[in-house]
């Protein structure tokens, strides 16, 4: 019943969602930016904690496996957003006029 | 974003917590038949206390507060050739049981297993809803 409620809240975000041409809250190149920014501050804390487990700082490999397990999901999340992107740029500009 | 990798988060905390007993588990182990510690006397068994950790309302880590000491009795055996031989001859050697503490490092480390299986199982949900984007 909870993911029903869930969904239907999604739905509801939708709904919300503003048409072109008004401005909304979160413009599109700030919410890619953040995002960018995210992924590149969980890149260094993965470089942090490999480097960190080579100096000795950090003694437990868990730690480690963890940062890297993250850069690595968010690098893919980017990637795909990104290739998703590109591909939907194609689409449009390769369009018959 | 750190949000969405709280369950890697909550099984690392786990991870870290079976180490910590896995390591008190050798420490039994190893000491099983010590009858000198520095603080004297023989030494004590001791066992891990875990403890959750909230990172928020549905996300709850594992951490280890403290270690405690088993305060069940010494075990006595008969040997007036020891060093550590009380005035009857009596040697208290520590509360361990070997068999114990066998059982509870196979316990330990089925569930590190489960743990690292749980951060497996949610890089390949991840992985695969990501895979929805591919055309």
């Amino acid at each position: 019943m909870n993911e029903i409620k869930i969904i239907g809240d999604v739905s509801q975000n939708i709904a919300d969602v503003k048409p072109a041409g008004k401005k909304p809250a979160v413009s599109f190149e700030d919410a890619i930016k953040d995002a960018l920014k995210d992924v590149s501050q969980i890149q260094n804390d993965a470089e942090k904690a490999i480097a960190g487990f080579a100096n000795g700082e950090v003694k437990d490999i868990q730690t480690v496996v963890v940062a890297m397990e993250k850069a690595d999901l968010s690098l893919q999340t980017l990637l795909s957003v990104r290739n998703r992107l590109i591909s939907a740029y194609q689409q449009i500009s390769s369009m018959q006029v | 974003m750190n949000e969405m990798f709280l369950p890697l988060t909550v099984s690392a905390t786990a991870l870290e917590a079976q180490k910590v007993r896995l390591n008190v588990i050798a420490s039994n182990i190893a000491n099983a038949s010590s009858t000198e510690t520095p603080e004297g006397g023989p030494y004590r068994r001791k066992d891990v206390l875990f403890k959750t950790y909230m990172y928020n309302q549905n996300s709850a880590g594992v951490e280890v507060p403290q270690i405690v000491e088993d305060q069940s009795p010494f075990r006595s055996v008969f040997d007036p050739s020891h060093p550590d031989a009380d005035k009857n001859g009596y040697v208290s050697y520590p509360n361990i049981n070997v068999l114990t503490e066998m059982v509870n490092l196979m316990t330990a480390q089925r569930s590190y297993e489960a743990n690292l299986t749980m951060i497996t199982a949610y890089k390949d949900m991840y992985n695969r809803t990501l895979d929805i984007l591919k055309v």
